[in-house]
């Protein structure tokens, strides 16, 4: 009957959800502070006492507090804290003691979290959006991802309220203390260069009050010493080398909780929670392995595991994932090596539960490991809707979501042109030279500073039209004459890459553009019969210059692989053996598209920085875009030949405007509709002018 | 007195580089005689925590650990404290890199002949590109079966850097180091299957390769898992929610790519 009413009684403080829990206290530790924590006085417990405590897990949140697309301005329900935060509050409802708690990867990920870091960077005094609503809904502990090194130590340092001792950061004494999560955050295997020490407070012993059992069935309260310990992928050292080189250095997982754990136990932990940012590898274990969870489950003394950073689900019965599919892992029991493990997915659309029986015998507390149950809960019901959202989390940061929507509405610059690829294949350049100069800019000034022993070499860009009317008269980039914003930049550069500067030799550039020619079918120019121009060669690997100082003619009357002449640099012909420094992104440079001789060992600097990313700064830079200045430097030209018969393509209707105004005077309409019910119309073009 | 001033600050190296100390004091009659015998993947560990100290962590203290190890002549020591030396970028310490790399190369250790292969193969501030030696070290090591090694071979091979281009034994080697799961290796083969490079064309065999090697998150199989579904390509229906789904993926993994081997 007590039972009863204290279940009911924890739903009632459960429907109010995101009223903050003030059940549990915790002793952070640190392994330079050996002395035991002063024990708070714990209700006696008498033996036999059991009690049922949930362990709740969001993972790689990457702050989508709420369900909404910053790119698309549009609400998105398929993920967002905002309904995951529904599923927290309902297993309160079904446990009578939960645990909540935070895998990492949480403070990056979304224009929100931009906003925050860098356009309008958050005051000492203010807390991130995400952490606000962790805080509300009652977090007790949380581990550091490998994002959240995205932005630097100071930011940190700063945003988790912690004080870096660290280079580049001044004296922890002069330092304030900023607003961060009501949590600890724990993280053991991250030591500052500096001192030695673990960044963060390697692990902390929760002091959890729990609604449990008596031997006589009465409900009584009692305490249980939880501990958590938290890892990140040592790989951070590579990812955000820009950052951390020289300032931290990582141990291996298994070594750090090898040495933690008894700590941990020798300190009172009856349960020792690993929350660990990283999945599942059980090849040979290295301390820089990236995914090192499996090894950490067999550590001893770990009763659970939560997982993440691999985006996926776990347990799930029907995962194809290999990392759930190895040796020792359960994936319909949710267990590694025996060890009960959640992974939650991401983006909040999950919540990992992991159900602990815990009985008090002998003085302490054990898990009843045969009554452990593992669940991921979906935000996603059965008949593929969504649960509802908890709305006091969007109150909560209406300011900052709002402030972050006016930003990817404002213009970063404007253009007195129109913007668009749909003559892109016939040389109107207007969508892509303002990317290359955006690149060969960035490119540039970073040899310049960097890389001396380069500075020397031209610079060039190339790009290619990504949206090229592959899907119908739509698909193509248009960016109309005035203001250019945040999210048209999507428009102007279709893929998440990031640039990459390459070393290539005048005859690299020549095959790299006899690839590229292959958009175009051979054209025989003795042919009566009218003749399809483009191939189905697709336009996202049609790389070209659009500059001044480089110039080349494309004969598609030759056969792929001859058909590039008179290639010049400032008016004088490319010798094989002339060195260059090209700019492109990451999948060209390492091999995308098999572009003989871009294989990934010509990249001379690989940038962590979007194409994208630098479109905006130089756009925001250039201020007004202009087409004599941005938009009318063509390269190439189709070297000139008279056809016997009309060459076609195709393209979006009613533009041949466009292509005027981009000066392609031998472009001309031949069919308004080109009835291929995809919005295009058929053009010709008059290879002789 | 290297290992007291590290261990000082970081207790628990403190046993494992006592290990490591006996392991090579000792050399092969310790570890013969002794029942405790220390563990192999426990010697390999420690180094390579000395490694990242080192490294990132520009730790003096380590690299002077590591340099004592390396005197003491085992290939294992000589090759990290080659690694560490290559990474600080100068040439002065590139060169000297460069000497226990193969110095720890000749007494067999493959790890550093590939270390080897790779450097000079690609060059860098400190110490310029050298094709035939670094065809000579790929080699040396590939022929063990070297994941790295194989996958540097095969795009010397492919390009033919300094030797013949030969796209089949490029081919060959790239399946090598595929077989291990190297995601960059994974993403070469897809290619040669996609475009018949080396091998017969195979689009279904290039796909499952771009699959495989974007689950590893290797961001330019991602991109082409993504184009893939965009356009329809190499037998997958056009799928506008998958093609959604990978550019997201690809955007996500792009902060932590898989690293090059």
């Amino acid at each position: 009957m007590q039972y009863k009413l204290a279940l009911t009684a924890a739903a009632v403080a459960a429907s109010a959800l995101l009223a903050a829990c003030n059940s549990s206290s915790s002793d952070s530790s640190t392994p330079s502070n050996n002395t035991n924590p002063s024990p708070t006085p714990a209700p006696q417990v008498a033996s036999g006492t059991v009690a049922k405590l949930a362990l709740l897990e969001t993972t790689d949140l990457h702050t989508n507090v709420l369900s909404y697309d910053y790119f698309k301005l549009a609400e998105d329900k398929s993920f967002g804290f905002e309904r995951v935060a529904t599923l927290i509050a309902q297993a309160r409802k079904d446990f009578p003691n939960t645990l909540l708690l935070d895998n990492g990867d949480t403070i990056q990920g979304t224009a929100l979290s931009d906003y925050q870091a860098m356009v309008s960077p958050i005051t000492c005094d203010q807390t991130l959006a995400i952490y606000k609503a962790m805080n509300a809904a009652g977090y007790e502990g949380g581990g550091i991802g490998n994002h959240e090194f995205n932005y630097g130590l100071p930011y940190l340092s700063q945003v988790t309220g912690n004080r870096f001792n660290v280079d580049g950061q001044p004296d922890p004494a002069s330092q304030k203390t900023c607003a961060g999560p009501k949590f600890p955050q724990v993280l053991a295997n991250v030591y500052s260069a500096k001192t030695k020490q673990p960044l963060f407070q390697p692990y902390t012993i929760i002091n959890k009050t729990v609604t449990a059992t008596g031997p006589d069935g009465k409900t009584v309260s009692a305490i249980v010493k939880v501990g958590i310990i938290g890892f990140t992928p040592p790989t951070i050292l590579a990812w955000d080398k820009r950052w951390l080189d020289g300032k931290v250095y990582t141990v291996g997982v298994k070594e750090a909780a090898e040495q933690f754990i008894p700590e941990m136990r020798a300190k009172g932990a009856d349960v020792v929670v690993v929350i660990s940012h990283g999945g599942l590898d059980n090849s040979t274990y290295s301390p820089t392995m990236e995914n090192g969870s499996y090894y950490l489950s067999k550590v001893a003394g770990v009763d659970a595991m939560l997982i993440g950073h691999s985006h996926q689900l776990f347990p799930d019965a029907n995962s194809t994932v290999p990392q759930f599919n190895l040796p020792g892992v359960d994936k319909v029991k949710g267990t590694v090596n025996g060890v009960p493990t959640v992974m939650a997915n991401y983006w909040g659309k999950n919540l990992g539960v992991i159900g602990l029986n815990l009985a008090y015998n002998n003085g302490k507390w054990s898990v009843d490991t045969s009554k452990t149950t593992v669940e991921a809960r979906s935000t996603q019901n059965a008949d593929k809707s969504y649960v509802a959202v908890d709305p006091s989390v969007s109150a909560l940061i209406a300011a900052e979501h709002q402030a972050t929507i006016n930003y990817v509405k404002t213009p970063v610059g404007s253009t007195n042109f129109r913007m668009n690829s749909f003559f892109a294949d016939v040389g109107d350049p207007t969508a892509i030279e303002v990317v290359n100069l955006a690149q060969a800019d960035y490119i540039n000034t970073y040899v310049k500073n960097n890389l001396p022993q380069y500075a020397s070499l031209p610079v060039l860009s190339v790009s290619a039209p990504f949206k090229s009317g592959f899907g119908g008269g739509t698909d193509y980039t248009d960016v109309a004459a005035g203001n250019v914003a945040i999210n048209n930049a999507a428009d102007l550069y279709l893929y998440p890459n990031t640039i990459y500067a390459v070393k290539v030799s005048g005859a690299d550039i020549k095959n790299w553009l006899e690839t590229a020619a292959k958009r175009f079918n051979q054209i025989d120019p003795t042919k009566t019969t009218q003749q399809e121009l483009i191939s189905s060669f697709p336009g996202y690997n049609f790389d070209m210059f659009t500059s001044k100082d480089i110039s080349y003619e494309i004969d598609v009357t030759k056969p792929v692989g001859s058909r590039i002449g008179n290639l010049q640099y400032k008016g004088a012909p490319i010798s094989d053996s002339a060195q260059f420094i090209v700019a492109t992104n990451n999948y060209r440079a390492s091999g995308g598209g098999n572009f003989p001789g871009l294989d990934g060992s010509k990249t001379i600097f690989a940038s962590p920085d979007a194409n994208r990313d630098v479109l905006i700064a130089y756009i925001k830079n250039a201020t007004n875009l202009q087409r004599s200045v941005h938009g009318s430097d063509r390269s190439w030209r189709f070297t000139k030949v008279a056809t016997q018969g009309a060459v076609v393509f195709h393209s979006a209707q009613n533009a041949l405007s466009v292509a005027q105004a981009a000066g392609l005077s031998n472009v001309s309409q031949l069919q308004a509709d080109d009835g291929s019910g995809k919005a295009l119309a058929l053009y010709a073009i008059d290879l002789s002018k | 007195m290297a290992i007291l001033h590290a261990a000082k600050r970081h207790p628990r190296l403190l046993i494992s580089l006592s290990v490591v100390a006996l392991a090579t004091a000792g050399g092969l009659f310790w570890q013969a005689q002794h029942r405790n015998a220390p563990d192999p993947a426990l010697r390999a560990n420690t180094l390579t925590e000395l490694r990242v100290m080192a490294d990132s962590g520009r730790d003096d203290d380590a690299l002077a650990e590591l340099q004592r190890l390396a005197d003491k002549g085992t290939p294992d020591a000589q090759r990290t404290l080659g690694q560490v030396l290559l990474a600080r970028g100068d040439s002065e310490h590139a060169l000297t890199g460069v000497r226990w790399l193969q110095q720890a190369g000749q007494a067999g250790d493959a790890d550093a002949y590939a270390a080897l292969g790779k450097a000079w193969l690609l060059g860098s501030p400190g110490l310029a590109i050298n094709y035939p030696q670094a065809h000579t070290a790929l080699q040396a090591a590939a022929k063990t079966g070297h994941t790295g090694a194989a996958y540097y071979l095969g795009i010397q091979l492919k390009n033919g850097y300094g030797i013949p281009a030969d796209a089949k034994a490029a081919a060959h080697w790239f399946e090598v180091a595929a077989r291990n799961d190297e995601p960059a290796a994974l993403f070469m083969l897809a290619n040669a299957y996609r475009y018949g490079d080396g091998v017969a064309n195979d689009d279904a065999k290039a796909l499952a390769l771009y699959r495989k090697s974007a689950d590893l998150e290797y961001p330019p199989a991602i991109q082409a898992m993504a184009m893939a579904y965009q356009h329809g390509e190499m037998g997958l229906k056009r799928d506008p929610a998958n093609y959604k789904q990978e550019l997201a993926e690809a955007a996500h993994a792009l902060k932590h790519p898989a690293q090059q081997p």
